[in-house]
């Protein structure tokens, strides 16, 4: 190859041409298309008790937290930090592009005593361990009543707080966040029945 | 069948810009079949489009061009056994090379009439993009059929203008469309080049 990057066929450093990509592919065998992007993409699962309005704002505001965090990590945030909230009755999609615009909202979901999520974050230039952390952070931070269906504080040397004393038998991770427990010993059916959707928003409304 | 193969960058509203396409073709009473592959082992696209009423076959946890190329074609292939569909809509993730995509839609041997790339490029983020990431970015629009430079209804006119003419001086060959996927603006010119 010339030194202005022309390989001798009239082809030059910037060519795009099929047998120019073939080549260069060639040169960076061994490599995804998200490494030589520097992409990296990380999701978290769950489910939310108690979804309404107020939950919908918190966890946008959750969005916005990790968007801002890898705009000061990277130095600019390129991709996008998503989340599905849905159940039987719908869903709703919060998705953030761009900082200035903000989270955008599609779909619907009536408010309900159980809904489940999908976190994700798909970006540029941040370390993937870092980005996991900020978002089980940001999740904590929003003091939505939920259950996370993973979770690994491995990365971490500090503890997240729990506020309750025991786990559901259908949670048995211990990642609960929020929850009013009734009496010791109640099982998750009995907790959701008498913590319900409506029962909590009156304890707000107090 | 026809297979078109949405390439863009993360963020460039490939997701509504396939609903859009699908809901076109499903109008016409064409069967359609909708492959989602995301890079994460959280899907949320998937969960986006079952809400808007689509059924989708998702592919998370890596990248279809790469890591998950051979789930793709066993994925196509079971698509064209058990639904026979007259369009498949493939959305890779948005650190994907679309050209790898057309290459695996070709060698999975279902036998397509016709296998589009359609480039979608976001006006939002396009100076962004070829600033910090434009060789990767010229690596997704190389092998595009037509180009749409989605989110017109949120862009100045000066910079729609210096979008579409930095893509035209990259791609001269290349058909070039200001679209918005979200309010459908000038997406009738992209669906006339398709039929």
């Amino acid at each position: 190859m010339s030194k202005d990057g022309d390989d001798g066929v009239g082809h030059g450093g910037d060519c795009h041409c099929p047998e120019c990509e073939a080549r260069k592919e060639g040169l960076e065998d061994g490599r995804t298309s998200a490494e030589m992007a520097g992409g990296v993409a990380v999701g978290l699962n769950g489910h939310i008790h108690g979804f309404n309005a107020d939950a919908e704002a918190r966890l946008d505001a959750a969005l916005m937290d990790v968007g801002r965090w890898i705009e000061s990590e990277a130095g600019y945030f390129l991709g996008h930090v998503k989340m599905a909230v849905y159940n039987d009755g719908g869903g709703i999609t919060l998705n953030l592009i761009d900082l200035k615009i903000g989270v955008e909202h599609h779909g619907r979901l009536e408010p309900c005593e159980r809904a489940d999520f999908h976190f994700m974050s798909a970006v540029l230039d941040v370390d993937p361990g870092e980005l996991k952390h900020r978002m089980h952070h940001a999740l904590e931070d929003t003091g939505v009543d939920m259950c996370l269906e993973e979770h690994e504080c491995h990365c971490h040397d500090h503890g997240h707080e729990h506020n309750h004393d025991h786990d559901h038998d259908h949670c048995a991770h211990g990642h609960h966040h929020d929850h009013d427990h009734v009496e010791e010993g109640a099982t998750a059916r009995d907790v959701e029945k008498k913590d319900s959707f409506w029962s909590k928003l009156r304890r707000k409304k107090q | 069948m026809n297979v078109y193969i949405l390439g863009g960058f993360l963020g460039s509203g490939k997701t509504t810009l396939l609903m859009r396409i699908a809901s076109a073709y499903s109008a016409k009473g064409s069967r359609v079949a909708i492959v989602v592959n995301e890079m994460g082992e959280i899907g949320v696209d998937g969960a986006t489009l079952k809400s808007e009423g689509y059924d989708s076959v998702e592919l998370p946890n890596g990248c279809i061009c790469c890591s998950l190329s051979g789930t793709l074609q066993n994925a196509l292939r079971s698509i064209k056994k058990d639904v026979d569909p007259d369009v498949i809509i493939i959305e890779p993730t948005g650190l994907a090379l679309p050209h790898k995509v057309a290459e695996l839609v070709h060698i999975s041997m279902i036998e397509p009439d016709t296998t589009s790339v359609i480039g979608i490029a976001d006006i939002q983020r396009f100076d962004d993009l070829i600033t910090k990431k434009e060789e990767f970015f010229k690596r997704q629009m190389f092998s595009a059929d037509v180009i749409l430079i989605n989110k017109s209804d949120i862009a100045e006119p000066s910079k729609m203008e210096a979008a579409i003419s930095w893509v035209k001086k990259e791609y001269p060959d290349t058909p070039i469309i200001p679209v918005s996927a979200k309010t459908g603006e000038n997406l009738d010119k992209f669906f006339e080049r398709m039929a």
